[in-house]
């Protein structure tokens, strides 16, 4: 799996399967990770390559042969407009959010105090010490209406949609107290 | 007493085909035209990836594909889960 080596500052994170995931409590960071790992960080990572052949080449040369992943830190405020443009060149996101990728930093800010809402940056460290920002991923905790729309067909792009609900003052993610309540009771559903 | 997030069900979308790949590589299933989740897609990964589509898993599915990764899981899931209905045939160390 493409998560099997995903480095956490230093760390190497063993992977777990989804299933696995869904068996017992999950820390922020390993949620976040994980699921990212196993559905959203090859494409985030990737998103600074232009194409599969590109892509595929760096995972092998990188990922297969034990160098260090890109370090996973806390997504910074004044990282959100180095994302958006990263968003906007992306060769497959882009056109999926069309017009509305001019939102995502007003949703981001709407989101950015939800407890339900985590985010990470992705970053590539040079020789020379820097860091050179990769991209980002988030993952939500959504409510049921929200998820009872996303498996309803026809099926949607979820990130555009949800960034059109922000702007539309509907938000498609748990707030504070409900996700409290929801951990207790059933059970949170993720989305990334 | 346990903390953290109690996860009931994980839903995402892949970029590329191999991200689609690597989902239902980790347990994913695909949500098909009429809601369902199916493990096969009936379409090549490329076309799949191409339009909105859902991969998912969830608690109450994991019983049901025990034949994927899930197997190896299942005793941690055993407690929290019904058992499902095939269970008797399974080896023990299994449920």
């Amino acid at each position: 799996m493409f998560s099997q080596r995903l480095n956490y500052n230093g760390v190497t994170i063993p992977s777990l399967s989804l299933p696995a995931m869904l068996s017992r409590p999950q820390s922020v960071s390993v949620v976040a990770l994980q699921v990212l790992g196993d559905l959203g960080i090859s494409g985030i990572y990737w998103s600074t390559c232009y194409n599969t052949t590109a892509l595929l080449e760096y995972q092998y040369t990188h990922f297969l042969h034990g160098d260090p992943w890109p370090f996973v830190t806390a997504l910074l405020w004044e990282d959100i407009r180095a994302c958006i443009r990263i968003l906007a060149k992306h060769p497959i996101l882009a056109s999926r959010f069309g017009t509305t990728a001019n939102l995502v930093g007003s949703a981001l800010a709407s989101a950015w105090t939800l407890d339900s809402v985590m985010s990470k940056a992705f970053e590539e460290r040079l020789p020379d010490g820097h860091a050179r920002l990769l991209g980002a991923g988030v993952v939500g905790f959504v409510s049921d209406a929200f998820l009872a729309c996303l498996k309803t067909p026809p099926y949607f792009w979820i990130g555009p949609e949800v960034t059109r609900l922000f702007a539309a003052g509907q938000c498609p993610f748990l707030s504070n107290d409900q996700l409290k309540t929801a951990n207790s009771v059933g059970g949170l559903s993720a989305v990334t | 007493m346990l903390r953290g997030y109690r996860l009931k069900e994980i839903i995402g979308q892949a970029k590329f085909p191999e991200e689609l790949l690597a989902a239902f590589y980790s347990g994913g299933l695909l949500l098909g035209p009429d809601g369902l989740p199916q493990k096969d897609a009936p379409e090549s990964a490329d076309k799949v990836a191409s339009k909105p589509h859902v991969i998912t898993m969830s608690r109450n599915l994991v019983p049901h594909y025990l034949g994927t990764v899930s197997c190896l899981y299942t005793r941690s899931l055993s407690s929290a889960l019904p058992a499902p209905s095939n269970a008797f045939s399974m080896p023990r160390f299994l449920v």
